[in-house]
């Protein structure tokens, strides 16, 4: 099989030309080099000729398994003839001593001047490439020093030995290296095809991402998104933009995600091939994280609008408290002195003027009331609620309300949601902390609810984050409010 | 009698000193605080501590805590606790663990020098003074929670011609009213009773059971 051995055992020719073919074919760079030979050089040429189809792909394929099979299949050393034919050194078979030294420097450096040949026009080639020629240099080396060496057997064929298994290492290493960027593709196709059946299945924000970490094989995976300001998480909130060791993925020619792993960052290429698959899907998923972060936004700024709301209110309140009405207190304070000294008609006429001054305060009192609750901060939304139970011209009964220090906001909201309510209807009131991070807020009227979405009650509830559900049932319509607040 | 006052604004509290000196009381000291109001209390020893309800730093309930600790502490002076409005859940909690010698008042009333003297007076005899407009409204509170209570004679009137089992217009002309009327005092009862328009229930019969039960 080994076509230095077929020169050099069949004898065809003469003794010269056996050992000369010997010499340009020694055993250990024809057998590897032939077995590299599809693996080298048909893939190669293949694709050159017809571009990387898949019928390219597979027969390169296959002449990678037959390469490697062949040579794990074919050992010289267990060919008796060749063990026979091919320790004597070649140069043995040439009667001639004069020439006998050149032959056997030409024979040693023949297999190592083509082997750096190789070497330095595999330069321009891929690594498997220049990694085989490296090994069949190497493995040339060992057979020089086989022929060079003292013609003792024992010593030659161990020589022999070593420079037939580097040329097999050298191959198989070759084959491995080669075929390893293909045995990548397929495990990352495979991932991609288990991630797109993951993400078809996908049905919460957080299952995207758990698919991705379960594609990369990586627990810690976490996808950020890329917003007009920064970055955000699948849930909109903002987070750090991600290190350099982090995957971007683009679309449109800009970035819209990035994959961040930070256990290995040795991962990402994996996540690089994952890119393109997953490019739609992110992509989704960046405009529901966008959306979400607009929501945020826009639930804050509607927040500090309310706060800034109230802030004056109050402010006006306690001006109107510590201001105006003190003043009228005190007016009504000399008038009632002056009353007590005054005598017939100027005490009839100071009467008069303290019923205007008292009805002023009266009326400064429901204003500065209408203003801003001052009970709501003074005593709490229980006291408030009670108040305003009390001074609705409907019936309304309170079924509970847990006497309880809220958030500030929380209180007006709830408040101003049972005061829109009971305005125009009778209703049962009936307000409890749940799990203590929540306020429920249960109205219950008879007919048609009074309230609707676009009110300032609903505009307060939605800037804590919380909901105004209503249900319409047998006793009525029940209006739930459900207000986070945690304290 | 001598008397402390605690208002965090300067014409309030000179009004009220001139008032009491008028009536007779002596004003031992004026105060903006309730630092100053503990101090004077403590060193003082008044009959009676008239405090504004409202006082820095948060301007809410600082004075009716002051109240209590002066109660809790200080058997021998009494409190009258002031403010601009009333909040019925300001007297209950000033009431829960004492009530000798404790009062809270609408400002303006104690104008009334009549008023003042009669409050003060109870005060240092270990009585409690509450704000007429405060009962009325834990009264109506009380009401709220039995429906019949809040029915005015006339819806009574209606209701209890309806459980007899008569229709708006037999109601109509037993009480020489028209029937849009009837129908209208029917509907507030309905409202008042919290009976919700419901196809499936006769609001009639339900308001008349709970005419009956109520036993009136």
């Amino acid at each position: 099989m080994w076509p230095g051995h077929i020169g050099a055992d069949r004898g065809y020719g003469g003794a010269g030309i056996r050992g000369v073919g010997a010499t340009i074919t020694p055993t250990s760079v024809t057998g590897p080099l032939l077995a590299a030979l599809p693996l080298l050089v048909v893939p190669l040429l293949l694709r050159w000729l017809l571009g990387p189809s898949r019928t390219v792909r597979l027969l390169i394929g296959g002449a990678c398994v037959v390469a490697v099979a062949r040579l794990l299949w074919f050992d010289p050393l267990l060919d008796r003839r060749c063990v026979d034919g091919c320790t004597p050194s070649p140069l043995a078979l040439l009667a001639s001593s004069s020439s006998e030294s050149v032959l056997r420097v030409a024979e040693a450096l023949v297999p190592v001047l083509c082997a750096l040949v190789g070497v330095v026009i595999a330069r321009r080639f891929p690594v498997p490439v220049r990694s085989a020629c490296a090994g069949l240099l190497v493995a040339s080396g060992m057979r020089a020093a086989a022929i060079c060496s003292t013609p003792s057997s024992a010593l030659k064929l161990s020589w022999n030995i070593l420079a037939l298994v580097a040329s097999a290492a050298a191959v198989v290493f070759a084959v491995g290296v080669a075929g390893w960027p293909s045995v990548r593709r397929l495990r990352a196709r495979l991932a991609v095809a288990r991630l797109v059946r993951r993400l078809s299945g996908a049905r919460d924000i957080d299952d995207v991402s758990a698919a991705v970490a379960r594609a990369l094989a990586d627990p810690t995976a976490e996808v950020r998104y890329r917003s007009p300001t920064g970055w955000v998480d699948a849930r909109g909130a903002d987070v750090r933009a991600p290190g350099p060791e982090a995957v971007e993925v683009r679309r449109g020619g800009g970035v819209i995600a990035a994959i961040v792993t930070p256990r290995t960052s040795g991962r990402a290429p994996t996540a690089v091939r994952l890119g393109p698959t997953l490019e739609l899907a992110l992509a989704n998923e960046q405009l529901r994280a966008l959306a979400l972060a607009r929501v945020q936004q826009l639930r804050l700024s509607r927040a500090r609008i309310v706060a800034a709301g109230d802030a004056a209110r109050r402010g006006l309140e306690q001006n109107l408290h510590d201001g105006a009405q003190q003043r009228l207190v005190a007016l009504t304070f000399e008038l009632r002195r002056a009353r007590a000294r005054a005598e017939g008609v100027r005490a009839v006429e100071l009467d008069a003027a303290i019923a205007i001054a008292t009805a002023a305060l009266e009326e400064l009192r429901e204003i500065a009331h209408g203003i801003f609750p001052a009970t709501l901060t003074e005593a709490g939304l229980s006291a408030a609620l009670h108040e305003l139970a009390g001074a609705s011209v409907h019936a309304v009964s309170v079924v509970h309300i847990d006497d309880e220090r809220l958030p500030a906001d929380v209180a007006i909201a709830a408040y101003c949601m049972v005061a829109e309510v009971i305005e125009h209807s009778p209703a049962a009131i009936d307000v409890r902390r749940r799990d203590g991070d929540t306020l429920v807020v249960r109205l219950t009227v008879p007919g048609r609810p009074p309230t609707d979405s676009t009110s300032d009650a609903a505009d307060r509830v939605g800037a804590l984050g919380g909901t105004i559900l209503t249900t319409r049932g047998e006793n009525g319509t029940e209006i739930q409010g459900v207000l986070p607040c945690a304290l | 009698m001598r008397v402390v006052i605690a208002d965090d604004t300067m014409l309030m509290r000179e009004g009220l000193a001139r008032l009491l000196a008028d009536a007779g009381v002596d004003v031992v000291e004026s105060v903006g605080d309730v630092e100053g109001l503990n101090r004077a209390v403590a060193f003082k020893s008044p009959d009676v501590a008239i405090v504004d309800i409202r006082m820095p730093p948060t301007f809410t309930d600082e004075g009716l805590v002051a109240a209590r600790l002066i109660r809790a502490t200080q058997p021998g002076t009494a409190v009258l606790v002031l403010s601009q409005h009333l909040v019925p859940e300001f007297a209950l909690r000033l009431l829960e663990d004492q009530q000798a010698g404790c009062g809270y008042l609408l400002k303006e009333r104690v104008g009334d020098m009549a008023v003042l003297v009669d409050a003060l007076r109870r005060l240092v005899a270990g009585e409690t003074v509450v704000d007429p407009s405060i009962v009325t409204a834990l009264f109506a509170r009380r009401r709220r929670d039995r429906p019949m209570g809040m029915l005015t004679p006339r819806e009574r009137e209606v209701l209890a011609l309806v459980t007899e089992g008569r229709s708006n217009l037999a109601i109509a002309e037993r009480l020489s009213i028209t029937q849009r009327t009837v129908e209208a005092h029917v509907t507030q009862v309905f409202d008042k009773l919290g009976l919700p328009e419901d196809p499936d229930t006769n609001r009639r019969v339900l308001a008349s059971l709970t005419f009956l039960q109520s036993g009136a």
